[in-house]
């Protein structure tokens, strides 16, 4: 197989270039100009299929009508930086149906969520771009409406095989481990995944994968343990690369909280 | 030298020194306390939010300078113990004179102490909507949307029902649709369901919530509830109510407006209405026009 060349990392530009990233009509184009970066964002409503790409173009003519934003600085650099990121809040997903975890076992869930394209200056770090490909539906997730915390759901799946998921280039894969150490079952029809403490890893197919998340229902109580793994997934095909890192970065890998806001 | 010792003894007996002493106190005082309450507000505390600030400020200050105040009263010569006993039957007095007043200041002890909303909240008392600009112990004052400055006494704010809009992250929009007699209503179920899971700024969970209210005067009343984000509340009705209307269109529904069907009764016959289309109507008001000419 071919290798492609990766859309994200560092990107040339030269003075007055448009470079363009398309996933089908889903299209973000930047330009750069003597002093100014001049970015347009063409959205689309439903999720397309197809891979993301790199296109050059000379003129902005084809981004007329498209809402476009601009970023003053003294002087524009020739190369900037792509790193795709996980969600800025947490993803609900749902299994087809719900699932009943028995006491004493565990089961293995794939979840497929969005990716966010930031684009960053060289050097600074906060991005100038922080855009979605695909903007999930808000959502709420907790025990009652005064408390919880607002994340993003649709277009979410959680499945139990892996083969079920359509590897999608502008999502990526965070493989969830539930162990039921309780004795009474679990029943799961929601789960909570904290999306911005995950890093991002691609493996040598393109494939995006975050690292793994184990949920241990503990026994007696209504708490459960949340453990962020430190290394990338053995899942994918060949080595995986760190793209980026977590949007909140915690010394802290291990979480516990009660069992209501990671499951529902 | 005798003039300037008789002078320093009229003044020591007019308690010019004291008095003088007392009022640079006051002076000192009030820049103090002024001093300290905005220095102490540069320290960055955590998890103060504004209305904890004002708060925090106010209580420097007037701790500071009621303390400068006693201190004031003592080097003037006042027996505080009697100063206070003296309050306590003037305030009575007060008291009676302005009921208003005071009770204002009670209700605004009780308002900061209960806390049902802070500045920078959006609050409804009674038919006034705004934000909370400042809660001070005579009134809280309100700043409303079309920019008027609104002035509540805290009296009424104890005794009326006040509404913090800003309270939980999440709102629900109430919908009023009315659909028309002759439409399925499990279809328009349907499709008003499609539309919120269309929309982005409509949350998943809570599941919009349909209500039928009953049968109206000219058309089935359906209730549509959505939530969403606080901050999007007014954005999510605007673009429901737009993309209900554009399914409905498509889709054919009809929204009906009031209708009056005239009905003589069961005894008679339907009224007989004839068209005439023989003798155009665009031909009446011309004839009109003839008439107010000759007059």
């Amino acid at each position: 197989m071919a290798k492609t060349i990766n859309w994200w990392g560092d990107a040339s530009l030269a003075l007055d270039e448009v470079k363009v990233w398309s996933l089908g009509e889903r299209k973000i184009a930047i330009q750069r100009l003597h002093k100014e970066w001049v970015i347009w964002n063409k959205e689309l409503d439903s999720e397309s299929t197809s891979q993301v790409t790199v296109t050059s173009l000379k003129s902005t003519n084809a981004f007329k009508d498209v809402p476009y934003s601009r970023h003053l600085v003294n002087q524009t650099t020739d190369t900037i930086n792509i790193s795709p990121m996980l969600a800025d809040r947490p993803i609900v997903a749902r299994p087809a149906t719900s699932l009943n975890i028995l006491p004493g076992e565990q089961v293995e869930l794939y979840i497929s969520s969005p990716l966010w394209f930031l684009m960053k200056l060289k050097l600074k770090t906060s991005p100038i771009v922080d855009i979605p490909f695909l903007r999930p539906s808000d959502s709420w997730f907790g025990p009652s409406t005064m408390e919880g915390e607002l994340c993003y759901a649709k277009y979410t799946d959680a499945r139990v095989n892996l083969a079920q998921i359509e590897k999608r280039g502008h999502r990526a894969i965070t493989p969830v481990l539930i162990k039921n150490q309780h004795t009474e079952t679990l029943i799961i029809e929601r789960i909570n995944l904290p999306a911005p403490f995950l890093a991002l890893y691609a493996d040598e197919q393109q494939s995006f994968w975050t690292q793994e998340v184990d949920i241990t229902y503990h026994s007696d109580t209504d708490k459960a343990g949340l453990r962020l793994k430190r290394t990338p997934p053995n899942k994918g095909t060949g080595n995986m690369t760190l793209i980026s890192d977590a949007r909140q970065i915690s010394d802290n890998h291990h979480f516990v909280k009660s069992i209501k806001s990671l499951l529902g | 030298m005798e003039e300037t010792t008789s002078t320093i003894s009229l003044m020591e007996q007019l308690h010019i020194f004291d008095i003088t002493k007392a009022l640079l106190i006051l002076i000192v005082g009030y820049f103090v306390a002024k001093i300290a309450s905005t220095a102490v507000l540069r320290i960055d505390f955590a998890n103060l939010g504004p209305h904890g600030k004002v708060q925090l400020r106010r209580a420097i200050f007037y701790g500071i300078f009621i303390l400068m105040l006693i201190s004031a009263l003592r080097e003037l010569g006042f027996d505080l113990s009697v100063v206070l006993g003296a309050a306590g039957i003037l305030s009575v007095a007060i008291g009676f004179a302005s009921q208003t007043s005071a009770s204002n200041l009670i209700s605004g002890i009780f308002l900061m102490m209960e806390r049902p909303f802070s500045i920078a909240d959006v609050i409804r008392v009674g038919d006034t909507t705004g934000e909370v600009i400042s809660i001070d112990l005579l009134s809280v004052k309100l700043r409303t949307f079309d920019n008027l400055f609104v002035r509540i006494p805290n009296e009424s704010m104890i005794k009326t029902q006040v509404t913090t809009l800003t309270k939980f992250p999440i709102r629900r929009a109430d919908l009023a649709i009315g659909i028309a007699y002759k439409e399925d209503i499990e279809q328009v179920q349907k499709i008003l369901a499609d539309v919120a899971t269309k929309n982005i700024l409509c949350l998943d969970e809570p599941k919009p919530l349909f209500i039928l209210l009953g049968f109206g005067s000219s058309s089935v009343n359906i209730q549509f509830s959505v939530w969403s984000k606080r901050e999007n509340f007014l954005a999510l009705k605007n673009t429901m109510y737009q993309e209900i209307k554009k399914a409905f269109d498509k889709f054919n529904i009809e929204i009906p407006f009031p209708h009056i069907s005239i009905y003589s009764g069961e005894a008679t016959k339907p009224m007989p209405v004839s068209l005439n289309a023989s003798n155009p109507i665009s031909a009446k008001p011309e004839e009109n026009n003839i008439a107010s000419e000759k007059l």
